[in-house]
């Protein structure tokens, strides 16, 4: 007899106490191992420059992870940054429950399957409308935008150069300014 | 009136005496730097493993860049570990691969990220190589993907830890950790 997989949903999500940080995708249950230093500086001077063009123009309001957004019954991600648009406000309550305008992932070597390909997936699915990923490694960002229910590479650079958003209108992000000089 | 780009033929290419590296894709020249120690040590760890195991099994040849790959009139690579069978090598004429070899290998680094990813998956596609690696040192990962029905397809994949193993190369599977040194 096969013995059936335990599928995770948001109810035992919540359940769990024992301190660590887990995400659902599709029902299964992932441990996350925190993260290192230089993830956090990347996050950190991403962070800077995306909440302070947020908070200018007076779009809308961005969270860094920890914090979770329910995307559904059975997938609970905490992406390393997320917008939430002006318009989209009302899925901000105690957690993030519906699907962000923007999210970003700085993949490691821990996650770059589960970044580039299954989360990849999951967020095209639940119509987020645009999703970077940061290769820490090979100095790249990669900026998808939905297009027809499918991601589509919208600004890509890598070693140098910048990228630029299509929800956050005007942010062009220099890549030294995240990975720093050479 | 607008100028037009040059496009890069096989010929210009030939003619090119600066001692550089290029590759011409799709008729656009693109230089290629030297690589870094970390991209060489990885390649040398792959290159070692993949050219052992293809020697013993006799398959063919395992061959590293720079070496020019002629894909068409229009492009010509160096990929940075070419696998070309034993039926392929009649294509090798005057020290250059004419067609498409059964497997490539690219290391990918800061300047050749979207050209890996993207430009060369493409071209390696279109000309039906039926294997592509892809190496990411930053992340202790790689890709390989196989052709199937004419587009890559996701066969094998590890990060951090783990195996991969090759289609094409029957038998062939490879521990992260021989290439990418344990840590």
């Amino acid at each position: 007899m096969k013995v059936k997989e335990k599928v995770w949903t948001y109810r035992d999500y919540l359940e769990l106490n024992d301190d660590k940080r887990y995400e659902v995708i599709n029902g299964r249950l992932y441990e996350m191992p925190a993260p290192t230093v230089f993830h956090q500086r990347i996050l950190n001077a991403l962070n800077l420059l995306i909440y302070m063009f947020s908070k200018r123009n007076k779009v809308g309001e961005v969270f860094i992870s920890p914090v979770d957004v329910i995307l559904s019954e059975t997938s609970i991600v905490q992406p390393d940054l997320v917008f939430i648009s002006k318009e989209n406000k009302d899925i901000v309550k105690d957690r993030i429950y519906g699907s962000p305008d923007l999210v970003v992932e700085i993949v490691s070597p821990t996650s770059y399957y589960r970044d580039r390909y299954e989360k990849f997936r999951i967020y095209e699915e639940a119509g987020i409308k645009e999703y970077w990923l940061v290769y820490p490694g090979e100095k790249a960002i990669e900026v998808w935008v939905l297009k027809e229910g499918k991601y589509e590479l919208y600004s890509i650079a890598s070693g140098e150069g910048k990228v630029k958003s299509k929800v956050l209108k005007g942010l062009r992000i220099d890549l030294k300014e995240i990975f720093g000089e050479g | 009136m607008k100028v037009k780009e040059k496009v890069w033929t096989y010929k210009d290419y030939l003619e090119l005496n600066d001692d550089k590296r290029y590759e011409v894709i799709n008729g656009r020249l693109h230089k290629m730097p030297a690589p870094h120690f970390e991209h060489q040590d990885i390649l040398g760890e792959l290159f070692t493993i993949m050219r052992i195991y293809v020697k013993r099994k006799d398959l063919g040849k395992i061959i590293s860049a720079p070496f020019d790959v002629i894909l068409s009139e229009d492009t010509i690579v160096q990929p940075d570990i070419v696998f070309i069978s034993k039926g392929s090598l009649k294509n090798v004429k005057e020290g250059r691969l004419f067609g498409s070899p059964d497997l490539v290998v690219e290391v990918v680094s800061p300047t050749s990220y979207h050209r890996d990813r993207y430009e060369k998956f493409r071209i390696y596609e279109e000309a039906g190589i039926k294997e592509y690696w892809i190496v990411y040192p930053g992340e202790k990962a790689i890709e390989v993907w196989i052709l199937k029905e004419g587009k890559y397809e996701l066969y094998s994949i590890a990060s951090g830890e783990g195996k991969v193993k090759s289609e094409v190369l029957k038998g062939f599977e490879v521990d992260l950790k021989e290439v990418f040194n344990e840590g």
